[in-house]
């Protein structure tokens, strides 16, 4: 581990990035380097990462930070640092440094103890995206993309496990993973709506397989149980409810994206929540049934295993139910449009970071291939709009190139170009009126209306242009 | 005493329009003249307020400017039926005023004085707000619209035109005016209530059948809808009430039709489908520079064959 060290001119960036990404095996790296924190900056950090856990009421992985990490309740409070500030400061910042960053800390990887199911599950995951890319028939690539992300995950896990035998900080880093990945969830829920807005059918699945890898992925992070517990009622509800159910589809995966923050203990509320979301839909479900449902989910949360292989099933269902939201798309659009705004931030930013050097992100690996996903999707959603709009030609009810004037003098309209027009009756008014557009014309013509216009003489010859028939008909 | 007087300021610049005519009298100007005396002899006794009325001048002039009831001017008839011009030092277009006395939206009016005494009183014509106006004196070569004709009038609006038309086809014509909007209707209502030649119709010109019991035959269709399809319009109009051989005077407004060509592609597609319509448009004349991005198209309706 000691033997790959960074080059002096890489070393000056890591610092921040460590401090930033708080990733438990760089952190261990660090230790050794020149560069690691001493004894009270650590603190510092793990004050700061507690607190973040706090924040975000991750109250088990807390619990169990604070017992490995030897740190007193009392103490969360002193803490200045702000991850979350920070994270958003090294993503701004990421852009630059990412290129130089990159095959470094591939290599730091690859040495890590991670590093073996991070890239299991690289491999899956980039399957997965070339099957998203080529496939419309998403039902068979769903399920390959799915098991194969399923397996990656469970590898994923696997390392996270052995990571956490070696620090307590393994979790710190899990924690921030959630964090990013709520982020991801929303930019890729905005893909989603996307789509929906688009209404092809092949697209729609393309997003869908967005959403399961990012679900499977989450999943190792042991929250997932929730999302699919509410995509499970979003089938229930679609049942009842029918489209105005799937119209909503977007806004509640987004409030997974938030509930997934959540502890268990706040169940309640999102069942409350959802509860206000439904009486808005005015769908006939229960409320009861849901917090029935939200109990349930709570329950299996314990077991992975069988969490995933509901989460299999359930995915199945999620397919159906975005075949069932296609009919309903106006009311998608409009859903579509909301989101963006309300998280075309998020997005940009994740845009921005992702579009450089993908791969080379992150020491976390898993993310930057959650992005390829993410943007695979996107991109293709976006190609298959411009193809959509491209091939339209604007409304005209009037073809120019196929006009053929019968008389030179058809060719111009203006006032100058007829005969007689200089001795004419309008020719006074020409020279003001033609100076002026839009608005400026109207009003001068607003005070001719008054009736204050002498235009010299009228004379009466006839200065038309006549069409002239040949009479053969 | 103070408020007759101030009425009688008010009179004193009528008086003041007839005295400037020497007391030959404008209309009204005999009694007004009296007032406008009665005016002038106040304001000459101290009232301040009296004293501009009286002098009646300013506002007179601003009113009048070249057409002004005290200068010559003479209206002959224009080379089209009905249509007079005033020529007087500036020209203008005038029609010959059914209900002498009224004006119908505050136009100008001019009267004359036949050598045998009596009186003819002429509405100007603003080009700017009749888009027939702009078209007779862009020159077209025959509007058709003459006295006796029975006119079908799409798209009336307010019936400032209408009211034109009206003068020009004279007691022995009709004009059917149709005119969708209710609120533009009821001034056309109030029009027609002093015109006994215009039946104001407050329907969609889209669909003839529901006015189909209240027009005749008619000699001339003229139409002003702007709308995309109102060459359609004018022709299922026409099939229903243009007489064969009749005539038709649509005003084209290229921007109503299609805004993103030039304004002469669409006259002549217009010009195009109307040939379609069993039309034969005969003439095109620009209504520049009254409105923008108009042409008048004058034709007939399912001419005869000319045998030779």
């Amino acid at each position: 581990m000691l033997a790959s060290k960074p080059s002096p001119a890489l070393i000056a960036l890591k610092p921040r990035q460590v401090v930033l990404s708080s990733n438990s095996a760089k952190t261990m790296k660090n230790k050794a380097s020149p560069l690691s924190l001493d004894s009270h900056q650590k603190s510092l950090l793990l004050l700061s990462v507690a607190n973040f856990l706090q924040r975000n009421s991750f109250s088990k992985t807390l619990k169990k930070f604070l017992s490995e990490a030897q740190i007193q309740k009392n103490d969360l409070t002193g803490s200045s640092l702000d991850l979350e500030e920070m994270c958003c400061k090294y993503l701004a910042m990421s852009d630059n440094s990412k290129p130089k960053l990159s095959s470094q800390q591939f290599q730091d990887m690859l040495a890590n103890g991670n590093s073996d199911g991070q890239v299991g599950g690289t491999c899956a995951v980039e399957n997965a995206t070339k099957k998203n890319k080529g496939g419309d028939e998403s039902s068979k690539v769903d399920k390959s993309a799915n098991s194969k992300k399923r397996e990656e995950h469970v590898s994923y896990e696997a390392s996270k496990a052995s990571s956490d035998d070696i620090i307590g900080q393994s979790q710190l880093n899990e924690s921030d993973k959630k964090q990013k990945e709520k982020k991801k969830k929303k930019s890729k829920v905005d893909s989603e709506s996307h789509v929906d807005a688009e209404c092809l059918g092949g697209e729609s699945e393309k997003s869908k397989v967005a959403v399961s890898t990012e679900s499977n992925i989450v999943s190792g992070a042991g929250i997932e149980n929730k999302t699919k517990d509410k995509k499970k009622k979003k089938n229930k509800l679609t049942s009842d409810s029918h489209f105005d159910h799937v119209d909503q589809h977007g806004s509640e995966d987004k409030q997974q994206a938030v509930t997934n923050a959540s502890d268990i203990s706040l169940e309640d509320k999102t069942s409350k929540s959802k509860a206000k979301k439904k009486t808005k839909d005015d769908a006939e479900v229960l409320e009861e049934e849901k917090s029935k449902e939200n109990n349930k989910n709570g329950m299996s949360k314990e077991d992975l295993t069988i969490v995933d292989c509901k989460g299999s099933k359930k995915r199945k269902r999620l397919d159906s139910v975005v075949h069932d939201s296609h009919p309903v798309l106006e009311n998608g659009i409009e859903d579509s449009k909301r989101r963006k705004t309300e998280s075309s931030e998020e997005q940009y930013s994740k845009l921005d970071s992702s579009v450089g050097a993908e791969k080379q992100l992150n020491n976390q690996e898993n993310e930057s291939i959650e992005k390829t996903v993410n943007n695979s999707a996107q991109k293709s959603s976006k190609k298959q709009q411009n193809g959509s709009v491209q091939p339209k030609k604007p409304f005209q009810r009037v073809n120019a190139d196929e006009v053929v004037f019968v008389d030179k003098r058809l060719e111009d309209n203006s006032y100058w170009a007829k005969d007689g027009a200089e001795i004419g009756y309008g020719a006074k008014a020409q020279e003001v009126l033609g100076q002026v557009r839009g608005r400026d014309f109207r009003h001068e013509k607003t005070k001719k209306k008054r009736g204050s216009y002498r235009g010299g003489q009228i004379d009466l010859q006839s200065h038309s242009i006549k069409f002239n028939y040949s009479d053969d008909e | 005493m103070r408020p007759p007087r101030g009425r009688g300021g008010g009179g004193g610049f009528r008086g003041g329009r007839g005295g400037e005519g020497g007391f030959r009298g404008g209309r009204g100007g005999g009694d007004g003249g009296f007032r406008g005396g009665r005016g002038r002899g106040a304001s000459r006794g101290g009232g301040g307020r009296g004293a501009p009325r009286g002098g009646g001048r300013g506002r007179g002039g601003g009113r009048g400017g070249g057409m002004k009831g005290g200068s010559k001017v003479v209206v002959e008839p224009h080379r089209h039926e009905g249509v007079f011009v005033a020529k007087g030092k500036e020209d203008a277009l005038v029609t010959k005023n059914m209900v002498p006395g009224e004006a119908v939206y505050n136009e100008k009016r001019i009267s004359v004085q036949n050598d045998d005494g009596t009186k003819v009183e002429y509405r100007v014509w603003n080009p700017f707000r009749s888009k027939l106006a702009a078209a007779i004196l862009g020159g077209v070569d025959n509007i058709w619209i003459k006295p006796g004709a029975k006119v079908l009038y799409l798209g009336a609006a307010s019936g400032t035109t209408v009211s034109h038309v009206s003068d020009v086809v004279g007691p022995t014509g009709v004009v059917y005016a149709v005119e969708f909007s209710h609120r533009s209707g009821r001034d056309l209502v109030n029009m027609a209530k002093k015109r006994t030649n215009v039946i104001p119709i407050i329907e969609d010109a889209r669909h003839p059948a529901k006015y189909r019991m209240l027009v005749g035959m008619v000699d001339v269709i003229f139409s002003d809808v702007a709308q995309p399809d109102q060459a359609r319009i004018l022709a299922l109009n026409a099939s229903y009430f243009l007489k064969a051989g009749g005539h038709f005077v649509i005003s084209i407004k290229a921007n109503c039709i299609d805004s993103t060509v030039p304004a002469e592609a669409v006259f002549q597609s217009e010009v195009k489908k109307l040939q379609q319509e069993q039309f034969r448009p005969a003439e095109q004349v620009t209504l520049e520079p009254f409105e923008r991005d108009h042409a008048c198209v004058v034709g007939g309706y399912r001419m005869p064959k000319k045998q030779k």
